[in-house]
């Protein structure tokens, strides 16, 4: 220390006992650590800036209040009485403090969630692991009722927002280590939390998925989604440095790369060899590295339909394999112009085909979303790719710079012929879209978020770019889906042409993937329409046709139970299995035929939901809105249609069978012969046996295999039918 | 700050200035007056911000609806002085004659104190304050709003009065800042706020002085000086009172602290519930200008420049504490810092601040006129000085009154405020709002000084002095106070944030029959981290209520938690909120 003359550059303090010279400006910590003297914290970390809001690390000064260590900077003290005597005198473990520390601790576990999602994967939630150390672990004050619960729509971070302490830790990550600026303190006081973006989900915020946060995160607020290790048979396994040095995984954490070790394999393929094949299913996909990729579509995808002749009330349903281009449904297929495939490619209907290069992203809308792939992959030179697992597909297509490039490529290639494809649209000059391109917005909804509110005031017009919208009217009793719109439809007009205020409320549909949005301003929207006359009243038809077409509807319901109806959720179903008690001689002919087309195991239970005299058997309803769809290997796959099926990939795990409302779906064990590899997988260490039980999830296929199901066709009563949601709603009204 | 100043570019530090005032344009111009997200987005696009610091600002002041409120919002004050004077028994009006309606129609909630403490209880319907109603005429008020004619609520304008602390009589001369522009005679004026022992009035009563030698010795080349006039805390009414009265001081004292430490601007930074104020101000600058008394050059001298600002708070008590009210300058959460560092030396945007109260600003203005001997002259008890006091609650004339230091509670209440209510018996009174906690009327005879009440644990604060009469529950009032800091609580730390929760939560099962011998102690450990380990002033003395109450008022308290029975009869009726 040097009083004299020269500036002071050094502080003398005594911690615990022990006197310590370190440079002004240090911090207690700091000069603490580097003596050996541990304090504990929660809110610190090394590579961060400190902001001292979790008081764990408080430390008795002899001032007026304690200090936090971690971000308390020594300075000289100008008013100490002896020159020699130190700057600061610290006690960091006396029994007022450790009384202190105890107190915080029990205030945050009374909200903890105890044990938090990281404690039960690693055991390493700091704060149970401090409450531990100091006795604080049943805390004597009342636990908090109303949390802000979990936000599961990202799919590699799990948001519980129960655990979360406001530590600031993630807040820091995400904009110091990171760049990213995504997450934020929200709200005030007690109520307050943190947000990404502005309060947007996780999955459709701005986030990259680089993992940061969940890095720092000291407790089970931010952990990893559980990811079912799929394991690749070929390809070399990718080194972070390698993976690091690609733009698209510059924003991403190295931690977690590293943490997901084997997640991405690099893969040579021939000219002429297939990545995949339309209508497979698979969990992982393809970033191109060198070399290019044919996509294109051949065949045309069959599925069951079920359809009503016309005539009695007890009228025969007839189910029947059509083709896709014969059949539309409603609410499907509808003035759909072309056909969204991976790579951010859309393909135009009627000559569905295309190529990518490097830098691009495929495969991943099977991958995300479990559909099975709509088109066909093929190396059409020599390719270098990378495989990968879902979580790494995720944080790549959240990439900013990868996905500006997307949204560049459906400026301006896909809007154009998003709209000029459309009838209702076909007069809209070349001029006039380019004008649109720089004005319009590209917006992301997670599952399950709104996009408005009905009676929301209207600010603009949206096209589906990919994924589904559902439309929702509430009307005493509950909220009843008008629709589902595919990519390529439009909504929101209605508002704008009429009161301004929007009749239905939109929301991404749930449990799938994100939907893309094209949002075009509410003043772009009414300058387009004044100088386009010809889309006005195109617009104006269609919007008068579904006014008529809701009237009616609202004029059905009117008189079923309907509260009833929609608690059920028979209102969502695709194809509920009816049996018309009146004829229904309980002779069990469609259980026994069910279970012959599915070697030995029934799908269907004749029991279930009575409504009149029909009774709504137990089997698979194909919901619109499946709640099923959260397999972990995605071994749920919902078909063009939608109709939902579960195929051989299935690990029993049950997830699914929890998640139906409506126990549609059961586990079943199966007798398997099994291959050595699949052995070593199962850790069986029984590679000598051949023979295995698996456990399986099943349900109602609608014998897709078949010409009609089979349950309909086996009834020799004409009680069994398949009908949907408002097809029965009919039925009961007669 | 106008839209249209935003055009200009802002430096990337400085890109959060002006933004309330943004939000606020246009939440008002928005027909269900709210911010959608998509207006926030155009905010941060423009202002180069992350939409996540948008949200994090707008999110954070009750004043900005991130939702549609409803039509017509009602909110009643149920602080301190309102919840002495009818205001659980006119929300309990309003809610029966409201029943039913459609939350899209009407909601009825609570606001925190507004700072109409002399005319209680106050409530707001949509913009509009209203105070000293009867529960029918609050009635007629919100069903005039409903039927699209809202009546004018209350206001509070200049009065002809003599004030001792007035050294020019009515006018306005600002002699102290001609005649200083002048002698520049920064020592001398620092001497006699020393001399005359001047405090701050804001509550901490730090030596005024000693703030401003601080920050005129920093060699920083920018400084700021900023007039706290946020006054939140209930049962405060004076700054109010001196920004309507004299406005004038307050602006040369800005001007001399300015001039003094060697800032070129100044903030007088006031809550937003204050328009009235607000206008006067306005005007009072304006004048000011014209006369060449602030800007560019004053009185003709080049070197002597002085701007002023009129920052009109986004809303909350803890934008009061100085930190969290320089962080609200700066456009972010008003989230106190951490300190050290002080405000002295690194304040707004990181330069030197003097951060003084209304009271402080005129007083020094007054003090710089007349002398220390002048204001040493005053006083009561051999005590020195002059303070501006309200008095609210239980009391005849509840309103503001100048008052000699020195000058006993209980003279002050009888002599100034009319003296108990309807001649019932006073039982216990706050001499600061909350953070003083409560004294018992053993204790009215103290004098009114700094350290006198230290010594008796309490405060002379701001001084708001709320009266209790016979009939009130001091267990209640603890409950109060208590809740009105969670509150306020900005939530930055854990021991305020959780703990100002679970405190409120134990004291309500103890006014309503459910104390448990473990709780005693548990309370205890949590006053003491509160005190110790909170972040800011409020964490702090957030325990002062009730560990007042349980210390003064122990027999009324045991009754409660031993007997069950609370002997006013205010509590075990189920039905506080
Ligand atoms: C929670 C809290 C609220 C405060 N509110 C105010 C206030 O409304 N007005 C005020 O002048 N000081 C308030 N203060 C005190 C200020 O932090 C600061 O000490 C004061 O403005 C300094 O001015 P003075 O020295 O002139 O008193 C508050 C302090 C705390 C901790
Ligand atoms: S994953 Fe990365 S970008 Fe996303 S919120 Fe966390 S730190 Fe920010
Ligand atoms: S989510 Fe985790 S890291 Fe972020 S503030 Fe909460 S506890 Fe801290
Ligand atoms: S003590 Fe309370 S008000 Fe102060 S910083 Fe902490 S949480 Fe915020
Ligand atoms: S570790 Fe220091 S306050 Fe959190
Ligand atoms: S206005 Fe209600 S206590 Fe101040």
């Amino acid at each position: 220390m040097s009083h004299t003359g020269t500036e002071q550059t050094e502080v003398r303090l005594v911690i615990d006992g022990q006197s310590i010279t370190v440079p002004i400006g240090t911090t207690i910590f700091d000069a603490a650590r580097t003596h050996g003297i541990p304090i504990p914290v929660l809110c610190h970390q090394q590579d961060i800036t400190p902001v001292g809001v979790c008081r764990m690390c408080v430390v008795d000064t002899h001032e007026r209040a304690y200090a936090a260590a971690c971000i308390r900077k020594v300075e000289p003290n100008a008013r100490k009485a002896k020159p020699e005597d130190p700057d600061l005198v610290v006690e960091t473990n006396s029994e007022n403090v450790r009384a202190a520390r105890k107190t915080l601790l029990e205030l945050m576990m009374a909200d903890h969630p105890t044990p938090c999602v990281r404690q039960q994967q690693k055991k390493d939630c700091e704060l149970e692991g401090l409450a531990a150390e100091y006795g604080a672990t049943t805390s004597p004050y009342p636990h908090r009722e109303l949390t802000r619960g979990r936000d599961t729509t990202s799919p590699i971070i799990l948001v519980d927002h129960a655990a979360c302490i406001l530590c600031d830790r993630c807040v820091r990550a995400c904009a110091e280590l990171r760049d990213n600026f995504v997450i934020a303190r929200q709200g005030k006081g007690y109520n307050a939390g943190i947000a990404f973006d502005l309060g947007k989900p996780m999955g459709s915020s701005s986030c990259v998925s680089c993992g940061e946060c969940m890095y720092s995160c000291p407790t089970g607020a931010l952990t990893n989604t559980v990811s079912v290790k799929h394991e690749f048979k070929t390809g070399t396994p990718c080194e972070t440095a390698d993976l690091m040095a690609l733009d698209v995984f510059q924003h991403v954490s190295g931690n977690f790369l590293d943490f997901n070790k084997g997640a991405v394999v690099k893969r040579h393929f021939k000219k002429g060899e297939f990545f995949f094949r339309e209508g497979e299913g698979s969990s992982t996909a393809f970033y191109i590295l060198e070399g290019l990729v044919d996509m294109y579509i051949s065949t045309q995808q069959a599925h069951v339909h079920t359809e009503e002749q016309r005539g009695t009330f007890s009228s025969r349903m007839r189910s029947k394999l059509v083709n896709r281009h014969q059949h539309r449904r409603q609410g499907e297929d509808m003035g759909r112009t072309h056909v969204v495939v991976d790579g951010g490619l859309e393909l135009p209907c009627d000559q569905p085909e295309g190529q990518r290069g490097p830098g691009a992203l495929f495969g991943e809308m099977s991958c995300m979303n479990a559909h099975p792939h709509s088109t066909t992959a093929r190396a059409a030179t020599d390719c270098v790719v990378l495989e990968m697992r879902r979580n790494i597909v995720d944080m790549l297509r959240r990439n900013k710079t990868f996905r500006e490039n997307l949204d560049e490529l459906y400026l301006t290639h896909t809007l154009e012929l998003h709209l000029r494809k459309s009838p209702v649209f076909s007069s809209l000059t070349r001029e006039f879209i380019q004008a649109l391109r720089s004005k319009v917005r590209l917006v992301r909804i997670a599952p399950g978020e709104i996009i408005f509110k009905q009676g929301d005031l209207a600010d603009a017009f949206y096209l589906v770019r990919r994924g589904f919208v559902k439309v929702t009217e509430s009307c005493a009793g509950g909220d009843l889906v008008l629709a589902y719109l595919p990519a390529g439809s439009h909504f929101g007009e209605p508002a704008l042409l009429g009161d301004g205020k929007h009749m239905a409320t939109c929301s991404a549909l749930d449990n799938v993937d994100h939907v893309d949005l094209v949002r075009i301003a509410g003043e772009d929207f009414k300058e387009m329409i004044r100088l386009f006359p010809q889309v006005h009243a195109e617009l104006q038809k269609v919007h008068d046709e579904h006014m008529r077409e809701n009237q009616k509807r609202m004029a059905n319901i009117s008189d079923v139970p309907l509260a009833e109806f929609l608690h059920q959720g028979l209102v969502e179903a695709q194809s509920l299995l009816v049996l018309n008690l009146d004829n229904c001689t309980r002779c069990d002919q469609c259980v026994k035929a069910c279970a012959d087309a599915h070697d030995g195991v029934t799908r269907l239970v004749r029991d279930g939901l009575r409504v009149d005299n029909f009774l709504i058997a137990t089997s698979c309803r194909h919901c619109r809105d499946p709640l099923c769809m959260v397999c972990p290997v995605g071994a749920i796959h919902r078909q063009v249609t939608l109709d939902v099926t579960i195929d051989d990939t299935c690990i029993g795990c049950g997830e699914c069978a929890q998640n139906c409302p409506y126990g549609n779906i059961n586990l079943h064990e199966f007798e398997v012969t099994l291959h050595g590899e699949e052995l070593a997988a199962l850790g069986a260490g029984q590679a000598h046996a051949k023979k295995a039980t698996v456990r399986k999830a099943t349900s109602c296929n609608l014998c897709n295999e078949l010409k009609e199901p089979s349950c309909v066709y086996a009834c020799p009563h004409d009680a069994a039918h398949r009908v949907t949601g408002e097809e029965f709603r009919d039925m009961l009204k007669k | 700050m106008s839209t249209s100043t935003l055009l200009r570019v802002l430096p990337a530090e400085h890109n959060t200035e002006g933004v309330f005032e943004e939000l606020k344009d246009i939440q008002r111009q928005n027909p269900l007056h709210y911010l959608p997200k998509e207006e926030l987005q155009r905010v941060a696009e423009r202002r180069g911000l992350h939409l996540r610091d948008v949200h994090a600002i707008a999110s954070y002041y009750p004043h900005f609806h991130l939702e549609p409120p409803a039509k017509v919002a009602v909110s009643v004050c149920d602080d301190m002085s309102c919840h002495l004077r009818g205001a659980p028994a006119l929300q309990r009006r309003l809610e029966q004659r409201f029943h039913g309606a459609s939350p899209a129609d009407l909601s009825i909630g609570n606001v925190s104190c507004v700072g109409r403490c002399e005319h209680a209880p106050s409530f707001v319907v949509n913009d509009c304050y209203y105070d000293g109603l009867s529960p029918e005429e609050a009635i007629d008020a919100v069903v005039q709003t409903i039927a699209g004619h809202p009546t004018s609520g209350s206001s509070y304008r200049a009065r002809a009065m003599n004030l001792a602390s007035d050294p020019y009589d009515g006018e306005r001369p600002y002699s102290v800042l001609r005649e200083f522009a002048k002698s520049r005679d920064r020592d001398g004026l620092i001497a006699k706020l020393k001399a005359a022992g001047l405090k701050g009035m804001g509550g901490a009563g730090y030596p005024t002085n000693d703030k401003w030698t601080r920050v005129r010795e920093s060699k920083s080349l920018d400084k700021y000086i900023v007039c706290n006039a946020d006054e939140s805390e209930p049962g405060t009414l004076k700054d109010r009172f001196i920004l309507t009265q004299l406005p004038h001081l307050v602006i040369e004292g800005m001007v001399l602290a300015g001039l003094c430490v060697g800032a070129r601007r100044g903030y007088l930074y006031i809550r937003h519930e204050y328009q009235e104020q607000e206008e006067i101000l306005t005007a009072e600058l304006n004048r000011c200008a014209e006369q060449g008394l602030i800007g560019e050059g004053i009185l003709g001298y080049a070197d002597l420049s002085f701007e002023i600002v009129v920052f009109v708070s986004p809303g909350g008590y803890i934008c009061g504490e100085e930190t969290a009210l320089l962080e609200a300058i700066e456009g972010k959460r008003a989230e106190p810092r951490n300190k050290p560092p002080f405000v002295a030396n690194v304040g707004l945007w990181g330069k030197p601040t003097v951060v003084n109260n209304v009271e402080t600003l005129a007083f020094a203005t007054a003090i710089a006129a007349k002398g220390a001997d002048w204001w040493n002259s005053h006083g009561a008890n051999g005590f020195k000085g002059l303070k501006f006091v309200g008095v609210s609650g239980d009391v005849q004339k509840p309103g503001m009154y100048e008052v000699p230091m020195g000058i006993k509670y209980s003279d002050l209440i009888r002599e100034y405020a009319g003296g108990p209510l309807d001649g019932r018996e006073i039982i216990g009174f706050a001499p600061s709002g909350p953070s003083s906690g409560y004294l018992p009327a053993s204790m009215l005879d103290l004098p009114m000084d700094w350290e006198t009440l230290n010594k008796a644990k309490s405060m002379v604060g701001s001084g708001a002095i709320v009266v209790c009469c016979e009939g009130r529950c001091m267990l209640d009032m603890a409950l109060n106070s208590v809740r009105f800091y969670r509150n306020e609580s900005c939530g930055k730390c854990v021991p305020c944030r959780i703990g100002s929760q679970k405190l409120v939560e134990i004291l309500q099962r103890w006014t309503q029959g459910g104390y448990k011998d473990s709780d005693m102690s548990v309370v205890k450990e949590l006053f003491h981290a509160l005190r110790q380990t909170s972040i800011c002033g409020l964490g702090q003395i957030l325990p002062k209520p009730i560990e007042s109450v349980l210390e003064h008022f122990k027999v009324e308290v045991d009754e409660h938690l031993l007997n069950g029975r609370c002997p006013a009869g205010v509590c075990f009726r189920g039905d506080l909120p």
